[in-house]
């Protein structure tokens, strides 16, 4: 189903944008269909999907302990945010007599997913303008006529619609459709430069799965710089001069590169103060709104206890496509706290380097986080792998020369497929055991270090390849 | 302030409940001035071919603070018990096998009292403020513990005790209620069992457990109930009630003869004490006040016989369906059944008078076939597992009606008026994390809203390793209902390696809840006037105790991981960690410039054939054009990264040993009990995961449990069951024992066996050595201080 | 996935010199590798007999045979009084379908174990072919009850005097009440005995149950039914339906009324703990005609198996105890194939010669075992492939429980002698008492000993480790040519684009391009979960034989797959006309083959015969599959017989051809019509079996793609 999304978002770019509404309405259908399928499969107790944090069945528990003036947080059952409570909480309970159960809740998912790709698509294209601009600034816009660019949004957008994770995950009843509307919309505020909104984004991204803080980079440096551009190229020229001098006459080099450089590239900091002072205000509201909603059982420490203390502390053991749990499960316990730090500390030790090396191209990065952050967080599920698939769309063009990218896709396929089998020989059958699923696990965690590391170098490469090109060109309009 | 609410009933019916057996106490007591001990059996034959024998032993003492006299009857270490806990209440039974609420009655003072889960339970109720109640909870499962050589302390961890509301008894806050459904029963916990009796089982009627046909029996239960009262509430003696009862069910003659396989009813077998128990009563327990022996015929028998007698006065008027071999000193009829043509009949004999020479051998002969049916208690109820697979399942628990209720609850089942209320009590532990949203209650196989059905429910959800779940409710059906079901969806957790017991694969208990019906009684009074006080058993009989049932034990078998893997996982996931890490950063430092002039250099230096092939698959492989491949000199730095990890992971292996002695051949270790105490041995083979052969010069080669062997750090090298003087010649050559003896451990040893062997006198001459060795020293010091001094 | 894995460690780090040339080194070198990996693959799969080693019983808590047995003649006696009872009624009585029942319920409430009735309606086949991901409970309609289609099975559960009835232990006895035959009256007494023995020993840990299991409709079903029952029950519904429209249902209750004086027989559901273990006994009615023997059937469905413990328990027991002959099946027609004779002598000899070098290098059997022990194992892949049950124990599988059939084989005429008889009977209840007494000292469920394993004879096993080394070197092959196809289509690439300058473009797509042909595989697998779909449709056309379901079915796919071209195929075929490259068929190829190596993983961990069989078909088509065009163009030897050898691959390749060739092959070539290819096909699904969507997802794609490949334009 994967190849069909890509070939259809490949085939994307001569044809009109007629047939992306049609694509977005089949795909509105068949999620419709999937949730009116037999209970078969019964998707929503798939590990893959429903984690602790996710399972809306937990947040059904925590909704009925609550309705029975009881903390939701009480037992270990619900750790979500209140919010989250709030506002699916009655619509679990709601049944429609005829309908499948939480037909309400796999509405709201449904909308959520479109929206998502609404966003990203909207992202998308000003992305791909800001990418046009660059190449016009660069004057490579004669060289890129030669070959078409692709419409990375509806790329991106029928990539992640079309997702059979992003499916599962929406179908599956799991809340991540929500937490990663609240990071898109981060990114698209941030991208659209509508500051108030990038705030709230992220910080309801945060706050509903804590891993979204660390976007503030990204999102800082989108707000100081722009979308992604390779402007930085500019004065990398100069560089590219200055290290390779084998070539003549720099003098003239120099001042070109002067009076090219009339649009300036600095680092605008009024947007980001702003952005900083509304994501004080935003986190003050949700705060308040929690201790709304909090005060009547509990406080908001064990909210955030439950919640982040949860996360941070990898306390529940049941199988999902992450590795932790295994990990956690056979580890010592006077080592447990010491490969916490470790876990952890991995994300946040590649932050920097990312960020000095890959500042001029924010979304690129907040990809990148994304993706790292749904490799190595405590309770993965496929909500957030639908994610950065679908963010990948954004950079096809930049992606285009990735290598690997059969044998990524054809190994993401197996495990897939794969993993939901080995779960099968060792729950339901009970004749494999636990190192089948986490076999699959650990392929599943390579597989996307291997799509970090790629994507990551073939941007790099890419910039690389521009500014050649731009080298060249020099050479050329100069002789 | 909802929960207050909640609460504030709950103790009002607390209090109501709980006045009728505190008086009951009183009543039984007058007052108590003097300790006193009586003794009763009661027997009574069972509807399937089975004999039910129920002794009863109860002991009073005046309360510890009035008199601070040591007991002379009263067993001192259950009123210290009760002393130092302050324990109000408190039941304690050790129950093997499972009460056949169908066949033995579930409507009887009996059946109610003495039908237990199997395993150990044990509640109790303190009087001391709330939040001191868990500790005095947990010295008190150690004391127990201790007391009864049973693993009651494992109730001390919070995750196997729980704190019921109202759902078991009414004690709110100050109660707690523990079981350990896996926990063996055997004669080690009867025999301390035994000795809180004044006479142990040496007279009197506990002289007839015998054990090996006590354990022989299908239901044993043993079971130990106290109250303490110290305030002088209105009417309420102070004193502690000790009430101990074992109940036996067992089958008089086990070789079946008597089975036929017709259609037509069989003979019941005849017992009597001797072949049941295989001993006499010869006399009673001096010490007791009163030792009685009753045989009960229970309702339904009773109605089945005055049927038989109604058509034997067509055909024989003479003979009797059984006889009694010993005639009884009085016969007493119950008062107060609630079906009045056929009470319950006691037939009391008091063996006061009986001794040696004229032992006491109760029993019954059969003349004429019988059949009748106890009496079963309005609902019965069982518990399963629904599901299969490992990952979640379902509770259900159904009630069936046994077809009582209705003519107990009167005439008016006919309208809808009547309500038959059943409550549930049910501890579940934290890996079965149950859903209690997803309570479903169906009635005569119909969907009920749960608001309907649910009078009130109470739960305290579990938490994760700190406490189990718990669920209390009160639920309300109508008295026509045939059938109810009760559903609840859980997952199964999955454990940390270490929490899972040695044998992980047999699957984990739920331990058996509890529906009792607070609207049946079941009460059988034998004596109009307030005498009850001459027997205890009559009186317990006496009081309102609410009918309940206990259902079955659940075994949820859940997944476990590979016990086997801790290192490969480790060294697996930190790997990939590392490729993550090394790589990225690969990617990350990679500089432009590098590349070309690389390139440069390649061309300088012509690369072998494979390597141009290799650098030229590699093109093909990124499907782009060729480009010289990137210089190998990162590569070190990302190889030394991955070898710091490998080598951390490797170090924590090596740390993480537990010990440095370990079970091999040629280990010399000490044995730390049993015969030959403090030798030293050589292992010489290791027969088994607890068995080695052990052998040392001057004992014979024999087996032994690793459990008596304590390991020293010396080790000789010999091989696999060497000779006789080839072990010798090793223990030389190492010269083990000069070895042992220059060890600390060895030395300290040494000394404490010169202690040891010392005798008075020697002790004796100790004290005056160290005393002069003091004086001594003092003398040496004062000298020093002068010459300091001066 | 070895490419893969080979090419994510060029990728992730590029500079790890051996993998990457190992990588490179395999991939340049795949056709040398390819022919000898595969070859390598047939050899060990035709080496298995050989490494088979003897089983041995890995869990010490159960102690066969510790203990002498304490069922004496009593117990016979008794067997045969319920025995006699059963054939007098069935002589006398007409609607004996309940009397029988009776008789048997009260012989059990005599015994004094708790009787219960449980009536049930046999689900009629239901398609449901995901069945295999969900847990067994789920997917089950109600449809509408008849009470013509209506069963009782009987069940006595003995309480464990002593124990705290958490587990229990399963004895099924498949009974057709309507007509009792003496074979399952004799089997009904063997279990008589052994429960009457049950219901008075001290020892009894775990409860035991005692299933009648009515095989009015099949045997399979009643036991499935009681299982679905006693697992998930259903609260709402069924019970009140029963009593309003079933009439004859009743007169078990007022039967129930006179016994009650006796015992009360509970209308409601009996249960009783966990299982631990269930054995299903059976009498066969065709007679052995030197011994005694015993079968042992274990093929549950998507071929689990029991926990090996279980079978070597009754092994032991049977031949060191009980001096029955045990057999597993075999199959017969490859006891004559004469290459397989001389294999085995060419290994015998081999053995020889090596024992000559080094006495310690045993592992040449004797030519014989070789041929029995292929034929076994061919007949245990095979009934493994097949993914359906070979008895009720199946049912037991689907809920963990270790479950076998035990078919009794009695002496030829030995049901006739009384003498001989009893003795029969005594021995084989000895023989389930052992098994009993043994399953009931376990503490821990069945764990130690494999769950995956292929039996060679009843007392030698090949383990999983072993026979998944073969089948990796069967499959190993397609991601190596599937990785070198690809580089090579790349690299021409690359080369043709070495002419215009390669700075020209910033967007290249060459390393997407595979996306065109990952589209068309995927089309054509979409097209092949249709093609499974179908049958769903087309079984509830009434009254068609199974040619012209089998006719029809055919024609609708071939339609689909036009139908799927015109939809989703069309534009993407003229974006082809602007990139003609894309049309190339080596990335094809290269697709097809890492499909196939995927399913088959995927298969080789459901069921691995399946794979096994399937891999020995696929892979050398799939590795071979050329475009004829060039071949018949290039008129030499090699491209005309590699086209030939494409062709008949081709053929043989196609599911029905290859089902009635192998039946041809086994069953001997009697009348093959497709038709049974249908019924075949219809009873895979009918059981769920995880085959049949590995025919329809799997295999019949790649069929269909290197089919394609075969007839390229190029």
């Amino acid at each position: 189903m994967e190849a069909k999304t890509e070939e259809q978002s490949t085939k994307r770019k001569k044809q009109k944008h007629g047939s992306f509404w049609t694509w977005l309405a089949a795909s509105v259908l068949f999620r419709l269909v999937l949730i009116y399928f037999p209970k078969n499969l019964n998707l929503s107790s798939r590990p893959e999907v429903s984690t602790p944090l996710t399972s809306l069945r937990r947040l059904a528990e925590g909704y009925w302990l609550k309705q029975s003036s009881m903390s939701p947080y009480a037992g270990s059952m619900y750790h979500g945010s209140p919010l989250l409570l709030s506002l699916l909480g009655p619509l679990t309970v709601k049944r429609i007599e005829g309908q499948p159960n939480h037909l309400l809740c796999s509405l709201v998912f449904v909308v959520a997913d479109i929206l998502n790709a609404m966003l990203i698509r909207a992202t998308g294209q000003t992305l791909q303008v800001a990418y046009w601009q660059s190449l016009k600034s660069l004057d490579l816009d004669t060289i890129s006529e030669s070959s078409e660019v692709l419409p990375s949004g509806d790329i991106a957008a029928l990539v992640y619609l079309w997702n059979p994770l992003t499916i599962v995950a929406c179908v599956g009843l799991s809340t991540s459709p929500i937490e990663n509307f609240a990071i898109i919309l981060a990114l698209f505020g941030a991208c659209k430069r509508l500051v108030p909104l990038a705030a709230f984004g992220w910080v309801m991204a945060t706050h509903l799965s804590l891993y979204p803080m660390i976007l503030i980079i990204p999102m800082i440096l989108l707000l100081g710089y722009g979308p992604d551009t390779p402007r930085k190229l500019l004065l990398l020229r100069r560089y590219g001069k200055a290290e390779d001098d084998t070539s003549i006459d720099s003098c003239q080099q120099q001042e070109r590169v002067i009076n090219q450089s009339e649009l300036p590239h600095v680092f605008s900091w009024r947007p980001v103060m702003l952005f900083l002072l509304w994501a004080i205000v935003w986190s003050a509201y949700v705060l308040f709104l929690c201790g709304v909603s909090a005060k009547q059982y509990g406080s908001l420490w064990e909210m955030f206890e439950r919640m982040h203390g949860f996360i941070l502390t990898v306390q529940d053991l049941s199988p999902n496509i992450g590795v932790l749990w295994y990990f956690f499960a056979e580890v010592f316990d006077f080592f447990r706290n010491f490969f916490l730090i470790v876990f952890h500390m991995n994300i946040l030790f590649m932050i920097f380097p990312l960020a000095i090396r890959l500042k001029h191209r924010p979304c690129f990065l907040a990809f990148v986080y994304i993706t790292i952050s749904s490799m190595l967080k405590s309770y993965p599920s496929v909500g957030d792998s639908a994610l950065y698939i679908g963010l990948l769309g954004w950079f096809v063009n930049e992606l285009s020369e990735m290598r690997f990218s059969f044998c990524l896709f054809s190994v993401y396929v197996g495990v897939s497929l794969l993993s939901p089998v080995m779960h099968n020989l060792w729950i339901w059958r009970g004749t494999g055991n636990a190192n089948f699923y986490f076999a699959t696990a650990i392929t599943y965690a390579c597989l996307q270090i291997v799509l970090v590391i790629e994507s990551v170098s073939a941007m790099l490469n890419h910039d690389r390849k521009l500014r050649k090109l731009s080298n060249t060109k020099i050479h050329v309009d100069k002789s | 302030m909802a929960l207050l609410l909640l609460l504030r009933p709950v103790l009002l019916l607390s209090l109501l409940l709980s006045a009728p057996i505190l008086h009951s106490e009183a009543a039984s007591g007058s007052v108590v001035e003097e300790e006193d001990f009586s003794e009763e059996l009661l027997l009574r034959p069972l509807p399937d071919r089975k004999v039910l024998a129920h002794f009863h032993f109860r002991s009073r003492a005046p309360h510890i603070s009035s008199n601070g006299r040591h007991h002379h009857l009263f067993p001192k270490a259950i009123s210290q018990l009760v002393k130092k806990f302050h324990v109000k209440e408190m039941e304690l039974s050790f129950t093997q096998g499972r009460w056949n609420y169908d066949r033995w009655g579930g409507f009887d003072p009996v059946a109610s009292d003495n039908a237990k889960p199997p395993g150990v339970e044990l509640w109790a109720v303190f009087n001391v403020s709330h939040d001191q109640v868990d500790d005095s909870w947990k010295n008190l499962t150690h004391a127990l513990s201790g007391l009864f050589c049973a693993s009651i302390n494992f109730l001390e961890s919070s995750t196997t005790y729980s704190a019921p509301e109202w759902g078991y008894r009414p004690a709110a806050g100050s109660l707690r209620y523990g079981t350990l459904p896996r926990e063996a029963v055997c004669t080690e916990n009867l025999t301390p069992w035994l000795k809180l009796l004044p006479c142990r089982d040496k007279a009197g009627l506990s002289a007839l457990m015998d054990r090996p046909s006590i354990y022989k029996g299908f239901y044993h239960s043993q079971r130990l109930w106290l109250a303490s009262s110290e305030i002088e509430s209105e009417g309420v003696v102070s004193g502690i009630f000790l009430q101990q009862t074992l109940t036996v069910v067992v089958e008089p003659n086990s070789q079946r003869t008597a089975m036929t396989y017709s259609h037509e009813t069989k003979l019941q077998p005849s017992w009597s004490l001797t072949s049941i128990f295989g001993r006499k009563v010869i006399g009673r327990c001096v010490l007791a006040k009163s030792s009685t022996v009753y045989v009960q015929l229970d309702r339904g028998l009773v109605a089945q016989l005055d049927y038989l007698q109604k058509e034997n006065e067509i055909t024989s008027p003479d003979e009797s369906v059984f006889e009694l071999s010993v005639e009884p000193d009085n016969v007493l009829k119950e008062l107060n059944g609630f079906e009045k043509k056929s009470p319950s009949v006691l037939y009391e004999f008091s063996i006061e008078n009986y001794t040696e020479s004229r032992p006491f051998d109760l029993g019954l002969t059969w003349k004429r076939p019988v059949v009748w049916s106890c009496q079963k208690a309005p609902l019965h109820a069982s518990r399963f597992l629904m599901g299969s697979g490992n990952e979640r399942g379902a509770i259900a628990i159904s009630l069936r009606s046994t077809g009582v209720s209705d003519w107990l609850l009167g005439t008016d089942t006919s309208e809808g008026s009547c309500k038959l209320e059943v409550k549930v009590f049910q501890v579940v532990p934290w890996y079965i994390k149950v859903y209690y949203h997803t309570l479903q209650v169906f009635v005569d196989e119909e969907l009920q809203a749960v608001s309907d059905v649910v009078e009130k429910m109470r739960v305290s959800p579990s938490v994760d390793k700190v406490s189990p779940g718990l669920m209390e409710m009160v639920l309300k059906f109508p008295c026509g209902m045939k059938s109810a079901a009760i559903t609840l969806d859980f997952d199964k957790g999955f454990l940390h390696i270490d929490e899972y017991p040695p044998d992980a694969n047999q699957g984990f208990d739920i331990p058996s809840a509890i529906i009792s019906f607070p609207n049946f009684h079941t009460s059988m009074q034998f004596f109009k006037d307030e005498s009850v006080d001459k027997s205890s058993i009559l009186s317990r009989f006496k009081e309102k105790s609410t009918v309940l049932a206990y259902t079955e034990v659940l075994l949820v078998p859940l997944t476990t991981p590979d016990f086997s893997m801790p290192y490969n996982v480790i060294t697996i996931t930190c790997t990939a960690c590392a490729l993550y890490f090394g790589a990225l950063l690969n990617v990350l430092r990679r500089r432009v410039g590098e590349e070309e002039r690389l390139a440069k250099g390649k061309d300088a230096n012509k690369p072998g054939r494979l390597l141009q092939l290799r650098s030229r698959l590699f093109a093909k492989l990124r499907g782009k054009q060729y480009e010289p491949p990137q210089p190998s000199t990162t590569s070190s730095s990302f190889i030394s990264r991955k070898l710091i990890l490998f080598t951390l992971v490797a170090g924590i292996g090596v740390y993480w040993q537990p010990f440095k002695r370990y079970v091999e051949i040629g280990r010399v270790a000490l044995v730390n009990y049993g015969e030959d105490y403090g030798k030293l041995v050589v292992i010489v083979d290791v027969l088994d995961q607890n068995r080695a052969l052990v052998d040392a010069p001057d004992m014979v080669r024999s087996q032994m449990n690793f459990k008596r062997l304590s390991l020293t750090d010396i080790k000789i090298d010999i091989k696999r069951v060497p000779k006789k003087k080839e072990l010798l010649a090793a223990m030389e050559a190492a010269d083990v024992k000069k070895k042992w003896e220059n060890s600390s451990w060895g030395r300290k040893l040494i000394v404490q066996k010169r202690r040891a062997a010392l005798n008075d006198f020697d002790r004796f001459k100790l004290m005056l050595a160290k005393i002069k060795k003091a004086g001594f020293v003092r003398n040496e010091l004062a000298k020093l201080k002068k010459q300091s001094a001066a | 996935m070895a490419e893969c894995g080979s090419e994510t460690a060029t990728g992730a780090k590029p500079k790890r010199k051996p993998i990457v040339w190992l990588g490179i080194f395999l991939i340049s070198h795949s056709f040398l590798f390819s022919v000898v990996f595969s070859a390598a693959g047939v050899v060990a799969l035709l080496l298995l007999p050989v490494l088979a080693k003897n089983t041995y019983i890995s869990e010490n808590a159960l102690m066969p045979g510790s203990v002498a047995s304490m069922l004496s003649n009593q117990e016979v006696a008794e067997a045969n009084r319920l025995v006699n009872d059963l054939t007098n009624s069935n002589s006398k009585t007409l609607g004996s379908a309940i009397g029988s029942q009776r008789i048997i319920a009260q012989h059990m409430s005599n015994l004094g174990a708790e009787v219960s009735f449980h009536k049930f309606h046999p689900q009629l086949n239901q398609f449901h072919p995901l069945h295999f991901f969900s847990s067994p409970d789920s997917g089950r309609v109600e449809q509408n009850i008849s009470c013509a289609l209506h069963g009782v099975n009987t069940v006595g559960i003995i309480r464990a005097p002593r124990g705290d009835g958490k587990e229990a232990i399963v004895l099924v006895t498949p009974f057709n009440s309507a007509k009792v035959n003496p074979n399952e009256a004799f089997s009904l007494g063997i279990a008589y005995s052994v429960f009457s023995l049950l219901n008075r020993v001290p020892w009894l840990a775990k409860d035991v149950i005692w299933l009648v299991a009515d095989s009015q409709f099949g045997e399979y079903a009643a036991v499935c039914a009681w299982l679905r029952d006693y697992h998930t029950p259903v609260f709402s519904g069924l019970g009140t339906l029963d009593a309003e429209m079933c009439p004859e249902s009743n007169n078990l209750y007022e039967m129930n009324e006179n016994l009650s004086t006796e015992r009360a027989i509970y209308d409601g559901f009996k249960r009783a703990g966990t299982m631990a273990a269930a054995l299903v006994i059976k009498v066969a009615d065709r007679s052995e005609h030197f011994e005694d023997s015993l079968g042992i059937y274990a093929e549950a469905s998507n071929g689990q198996m029991p926990n090996l413990d279980l079978i070597n328990v009754v092994n032991y027991l049977a031949v060191h105890r009980q001096g029955l002959r045990v057999k597993v099946e075999k199959l017969w027609s490859l006891l004559g194939l004469k290459w397989l004779k001389t294999l085995g002598e060419i290994l015998e000899s081999l053995g020889h010669f090596a024992r000559s070098l080094n006495p310690n290098w045993k592992f040449g059997i004797p030519a014989a075992d070789y041929v029995e022990g292929s034929a076994t194992l061919a007949s245990s892949l095979y009934n493994q492939a097949l993914g359906i049950p070979t008895g009720p124990h199946g049912a037991f599988r689907d809920y963990q429980v270790d479950a076998i059939t035990l078919e009794i084989f009695p002496q030829f005429s030995s049901l006739e002698n009384i003498a001989r008889r009893n003795d029969l009977l005594l021995r084989s209840a000895r023989l389930i008492e052992g098994v009993i007494r043994s399953v009931n000292n376990l503490l821990e469920k069945f764990h130690q000993s494999f769950f995956l394993y292929l039996l060679t004879s009843p007392a030698k096993f090949v383990s999983v480790g072993v026979y998944m080394i073969a089948f990796a070197l069967l499959v190993a092959p397609l991601p190596l040519v599937a990785a070198s196809l690809y580089v090579n289509s790349s690299n021409s690439d690359s080369s043709v684009k070495k002419g215009k300058p390669a700075s020209s473009a910033i967007v290249t797509l060459e390393s997407w391009k595979w996306l065109y042909a990952t589209k068309k595989a995927f089309i054509v697998h979409l097209w092949g979960s249709v093609v499974s779909l179908l049958p769903y449709f087309i079984c509830q056309i009434p009254s068609c034989t199974p040619t012209t379901s089998f006719a029809i079915w055919v024609s609708l796919s071939v339609l689909s797959l036009v139908v799927m071209y015109m939809v989703l195929a069309s534009p993407s075929s003229h974006a082809n006309e602007s990139q003609p490259q894309r049309e190339e068929w080596p990335i094809l190829k290269s697709v097809t083959l890492s499909a196939a190596f995927t399913g088959l993983c995927l298969m080789s961990v459901i069921n691995f015969a399946t794979a096994e069989i399937g891999g020995l078909l696929m892979v050398p088509m799939c590795l071979m599959a050329h475009p004829l065009k060039p071949d018949v163009k290039a008129r030499s030897i090699r491209t005309l017989s590699r086209a030939v050898c494409n062709l008949i691959l081709g053929f043989i390749g196609f599911p029905p051809v290859a089902f009635i060739v192998l039946k041809a092959k086994f069953e001997g070539s009697g009348s093959t019509n497709v038709g049974d290819f249908w019924s075949w096909v219809e009873s895979l699904w009918a059981w769920n079996s995880a085959t049949y969507l590995y025919i329809g997802m799997v295999h019949l794609p790649c069929w269909a793609l290197c089919i394609h490949i075969l007839f390229h334009r190029s």
